[in-house]
C-alpha cells in the first residue's frame, strides 16, 4: 500500500475529502519527524513508537572496501511496534495484565 | 530509547492540528483512524510506503525452540509475524543532522586512493607537459649553443683552457706570396712537404691545426713555425689573408715520432714564452705542458 491509497482509504473511513487527508497525514509526518529531529519520540496510538537511537563511534564492517572502519557517532530513527498491533499481528494472547505471554 | 524524551499524545495532537490548521479534536481523530488503518494493513501482511518517510512491512518467522528468560525453562516460540520499520533517506538525514560533519575512517589507510581522484591525474599531466616543454626548451638551446661556438670549443679538454684564437677582422693586406721553401730550419723535422694554408675569416690556429691533422692540439706547432711571419707576436691573433705553412710530421699526431714530439715541445716553449710576454695568465700553463713533454723525451 502506497501513500496515496492510505490516504483515500482513511479519508473514506472518516468521512472526509481526501485532500484534507492528505493534508492531515503530510502534517503528522512533518511533526513526527521534526519532533525525531530534536530527539523526541512520539506515540501512536495502536501502531508504535517512533524513537530516535544513538550509536556511538564503532568499529565495524564495510562490503564496499572489503574491510573493516570506524564508523562515526550517528543517531538513527527507531520504531517499536506497539503491543497492541504486536499481539494483532503476532496472533498471540494477553492475560489479564496485559503483559504478552 | 528512554521515556523521558516521549511527549504526550495530546501535545502531538495539538501539534499535527496548528501544522494542518485543523481543530484537535479533528486532528485527534485522524490520528487514530489513520494508525487503525496502518495496522489493519499490517495485520494482512502489507506493506505501507510513505514518501520521503519511512516503509512499513512485515515478516514471517517460522516456530522456533526458545527459553523462558526468568526460569530458564525451555519453550517453544510459535511462527508469527514481525513488523520492521525501514526509515527513508530523508527522514535519516534529518534525525542524523547534529552528526552530519562526521565520516567513516579508515583504520587501514588505502595507498591507491590518489587513483580515483582526478585531481591527481590532473596534476602527473602538468607535471608531464612540463617536462616535455622543459626538455624541449634544453635540446633547442643546446643546438643553437652548437652552432655558435665552435666544435673544438665544446669538445675542448679543461687541462689546457683552450683560448679561443679568433682572427681580427682586419683589412687583408695583399695576398701573401706563397713561398713554398720555408727557411726556417728551427724545428728539425722534414718539412719539404709543408702545406700552404691561407687564413680566412673565422679561422683559428685551433681550426686550422684541426682540420690539417685533426688535433687541435697541435696548433702551437703551426704558430712556432709561422712565428717570423706573425708580426704581432701573439698566439690569440692571427690576420686575414695570412698565409700560414703547416710542417709535415714524421709521424702522425694518434702515433708521433720522436721528432714530432719534440717540434710539439718546443712549440708549446715558445707558446709559453709570448704569452709570458703578454702577461697572459695561460703562460705557465703552457711552460708545464712543454716542461712535461721535455721531461717525457729525455726519459725515452
Amino acid at each position: 500500500m502506497d501513500q496515496a491509497e492510505l490516504i483515500e482509504l482513511v479519508a473514506k473511513e472518516l468521512g472526509i475529502s481526501n485532500a484534507q487527508s492528505q493534508r492531515l497525514l503530510r502534517a503528522t509526518l512533518r511533526e513526527i519527524r521534526d519532533l525525531l529531529r530534536v530527539g523526541h519520540a512520539v506515540t501512536l496510538p495502536h501502531l508504535g513508537t517512533f524513537d530516535t537511537a544513538t550509536y556511538e563511534e564503532h568499529r565495524g564492517y564495510r562490503p564496499a572496501s572489503n574491510d573493516f572502519a570506524l564508523f562515526p557517532k550517528r543517531r538513527v530513527p527507531v520504531f517499536r511496534t506497539g503491543t497492541l498491533l504486536r499481539e494483532d499481528v503476532y496472533d498471540i494472547e494477553s492475560d489479564e495484565e496485559g503483559a504478552p505471554t | 530509547m528512554s521515556d523521558d524524551n516521549k511527549i504526550t499524545f495530546h501535545a502531538f495532537t495539538e501539534l499535527v492540528a496548528r501544522c494542518a490548521k485543523v481543530s484537535s479534536v479533528e486532528a485527534d481523530a485522524y490520528i487514530h483512524q489513520l494508525a487503525m488503518t496502518m495496522s489493519e494493513e499490517l495485520e494482512t501482511g502489507g506493506d505501507i510506503h510513505l514518501y520521503r518517510f519511512g516503509r512499513f512491512h512485515t515478516t514471517h518467522v517460522g516456530e522456533q525452540a526458545g527459553h523462558d528468560p526468568n526460569s530458564d525453562a525451555p519453550l517453544t516460540i510459535p511462527e508469527h509475524t514481525r513488523v520492521h520499520f525501514r526509515p527513508y533517506s530523508a527522514l535519516r538525514f534529518a534525525v542524523n543532522a547534529p552528526f552530519r560533519q562526521l565520516r567513516i575512517k579508515e583504520l587501514t589507510p588505502d595507498k591507491t586512493a590518489w587513483r580515483m581522484r582526478s585531481g591527481a591525474w590532473i596534476l602527473l599531466a602538468l607535471l608531464a607537459i612540463l617536462l616535455i616543454v622543459l626538455g624541449i626548451g634544453v635540446s633547442r638551446m643546446l643546438t643553437q649553443d652548437a652552432s655558435v661556438v665552435p666544435a673544438e670549443k665544446a669538445s675542448a679538454k679543461v687541462e689546457l683552457a683552450s683560448p679561443v684564437y679568433e682572427a681580427p677582422v682586419t683589412i687583408a693586406p695583399a695576398p701573401a706570396t706563397v713561398t713554398t721553401a720555408p727557411a726556417e730550419p728551427s724545428p728539425p723535422t722534414a718539412e719539404a712537404t709543408a702545406t700552404i694554408v691561407s687564413v680566412s675569416s673565422g679561422d683559428t690556429l685551433w681550426s686550422i691545426a684541426a682540420i690539417a691533422w685533426g688535433d687541435s692540439y697541435w696548433w702551437p706547432v703551426i704558430y712556432a713555425e709561422n712565428r717570423p711571419e706573425l708580426s704581432r707576436r701573439n698566439p690569440d691573433l692571427i690576420d686575414i689573408g695570412t698565409t700560414l705553412r703547416i710542417p709535415a710530421l714524421a709521424g702522425s699526431v694518434n702515433s708521433p715520432r720522436t721528432a714530432d714530439l719534440r717540434l710539439k715541445a718546443n712549440a708549446y716553449r715558445i707558446v709559453a714564452d709570448d704569452y709570458q710576454k703578454l702577461d697572459n695568465p695561460r703562460a705557465s700553463a703552457f711552460a708545464k705542458l712543454a716542461a712535461r713533454g721535455i721531461n717525457k723525451l729525455n726519459n725515452k
